[in-house]
């Protein structure tokens, strides 16, 4: 690790803090622990023990994979509009590339404000950060706003030649991943052959001398956001910087009808996969009907400096990576 | 069998019944969904190249294969000719798909060959390799700028770029990955 590294991190950092803060957010500071989480059955949960003073087997803790599950908290009890750093854990995301098993988040959420809203932020903080950081005209231009916006359905017409919503039927999307040259494995339901048509053929070719958001992802992808009225869409974007997945966003879900629908199907999803103990059941009681329209952007801080310092890996902005096992010899 | 998201860089595996070598592995996991492994394969009989995306949790078939210490004799127009150095017993390998192989061995000297049910898959050259500089031209007078370079021949046909230095006769060690000059090696 050189010190310019160190630097450019710090001096990033500071930038960030310093928009937000100008621009009236709280900064927050939550808890990495939890003994239960938001059902995920797609993320891998790392977890510890806690054994307080006892001589007991202890309770078994989970180390957050994200802040939502107590930054949603904090703005379902009025804390208006948040923002934090924070170190999250995710297991079976081996050290490579663009993966550590730890790694910095930057989490927002803003109140009175959907995912439009918010890549109009976005906008501005990464128009401050080109402004501000000393940046080669390359990484520059990587960022620089405006971001182009295309949503999903474009993307998959524009680059696989995929009208998906011709394809709402799984046997119908199997069909065209098929006729790509994919192999989908034989159980593959919707949302695996959509992420699959995804990796293979959309995010490869996406612009990546300018910043892309992917607008709208379908309703059959299961997650928080909430669904667009009268589409088979959600108010979800994803921002790609240099072909790299940095940030998520979401126009929250915050009727407490859904978000307790939600919780039911992926909790069974879990207790089918052996992973029942996760679940927060009380964690949609947070919600009531006056809950503020709320939209969240998660971005990693990680591959963020990545491309800002125009590096090929994460390693090479992170103070640290993690050593474990033979891990570390194995994937970088 | 193995599961897709421990395929490593320099592994074989079947897919559609014909042996693939990986040449880069990248892991994937788009944001609300299962993990992929993003994989680049040669086929090592017909050289063709696939980047397939296959999920983290499915099984491929991993090749067992064997390596034999083999005697590079010759090349013909097709053919790379090898004698096992432990049966004695001599055999060819098709240039189709090791084309870039041939400017790097040098004959009489024995290299690992990667063997899959007596299909040969893979020659091993080490990474850095010494050869010798059969044809350099000399160097300009008067051009001194750093960092110049020229274009040598070694004793395999090989071609690198090496510093204006280097003579005919000199040996020099090369990234058998790249073809990049390393250094002159003092003899």
């Amino acid at each position: 690790m050189d010190r310019e590294i160190l630097r450019f991190r710090a001096s990033c950092v500071r930038e960030i803090r310093r928009f937000f803060e100008e621009a009236g957010y709280l900064e927050v500071d939550t808890p990495v622990v939890s003994g239960k989480v938001i059902p995920e059955p797609t993320i891998d949960l790392l977890n510890t023990t806690i054994h307080g003073a006892g001589d007991g087997p202890g309770t078994p803790v989970f180390l957050l994979p994200s802040p939502e599950f107590y930054m949603k908290r904090l703005v379902a009890a009025g804390s208006g509009s948040i923002f934090q750093f924070s170190r999250c854990f995710r297991d079976r995301e081996p050290l490579s590339r663009l993966h550590s098993p730890e790694f910095l988040m930057l989490e927002w959420y803003t109140v009175n404000a959907d995912y439009i809203a918010s890549i109009e932020t976005t906008e501005a903080l990464l128009e401050r950060l080109c402004t501000r950081l000393d940046l080669t005209a390359s990484a520059a231009a990587a960022v620089s706003p405006p971001v182009l916006r295309m949503t999903i359905e474009e993307a998959f017409s524009k680059y696989a030649g995929i009208d998906l919503c011709a394809c709402g039927e799984t046997r119908a999307l199997r069909t065209e991943a098929e006729r790509l040259g994919l192999t989908p494995a034989l159980d593959a339901d919707w949302p695996e052959l959509f992420h699959l048509i995804l990796l293979s053929e959309v995010e490869q070719q996406l612009p990546v001398g300018r910043p892309v958001a992917l607008l709208d992802y379908p309703a059959q992808v299961s997650c928080l956001a909430k669904q667009k009225a009268g589409t088979p869409w959600r108010e979800r974007w994803e921002l790609y910087l240099s072909g790299v997945e940095i940030a998520n966003c979401f126009t929250e879900m915050v009727s407490p009808a859904e978000v307790a629908a939600y919780f039911k199907r992926e909790g069974t999803e879990l207790r089918k996969a052996g992973r029942p103990e996760q679940t927060d059941e009380s964690f949609p009681d947070i919600y009531d009907t006056r809950h503020p329209a709320c939209s969240g952007v998660a971005l990693g801080l990680d591959r963020l400096l990545m491309v800002l310092s125009g590096s090929d890996s994460i390693a090479q902005v992170m103070p640290f990576t993690l050593r474990y096992g033979d891990a570390q010899e194995k994937t970088i | 069998m193995v599961k897709a998201g421990s395929i490593e860089k320099g592994m074989y595996i079947l897919l559609k019944d014909e042996p693939h070598l990986v040449t880069e592995r990248e892991f994937v996991k788009p944001g609300k969904g299962q993990a992929f492994v993003r994989v680049k394969l040669k086929n090592v009989k017909t050289g063709l190249v696939q980047r397939p995306v296959i999920k983290s949790h499915e099984s491929v078939e991993e090749i067992v294969v064997e390596e034999h210490p083999s005697q590079y004799l010759y090349a013909d127009e097709s053919a790379y000719h090898f004698m096992d150095t432990d049966t004695y017993e001599q055999f060819e390998i098709p240039m189709a798909g090791f084309e870039e192989k041939k400017d790097f061995m040098k004959e009489g000297d024995t290299y690992d060959i990667v063997m899959w049910e007596s299909i040969p898959l893979g020659i091993k050259i080490p990474l850095k390799e010494t050869y010798t500089v059969s044809a350099a031209e000399d160097a300009v007078k008067g051009d001194t700028v750093t960092g110049a370079t020229k274009t040598v021949v070694c004793e395999t046909g090989l071609q690198v770029k090496v510093p204006i230095f280097i003579k005919s006769g000199d040996k020099i060690l090369v990234n058998t990955d790249t073809g990049e000059y390393v250094e002159r090696v003092n003899t």
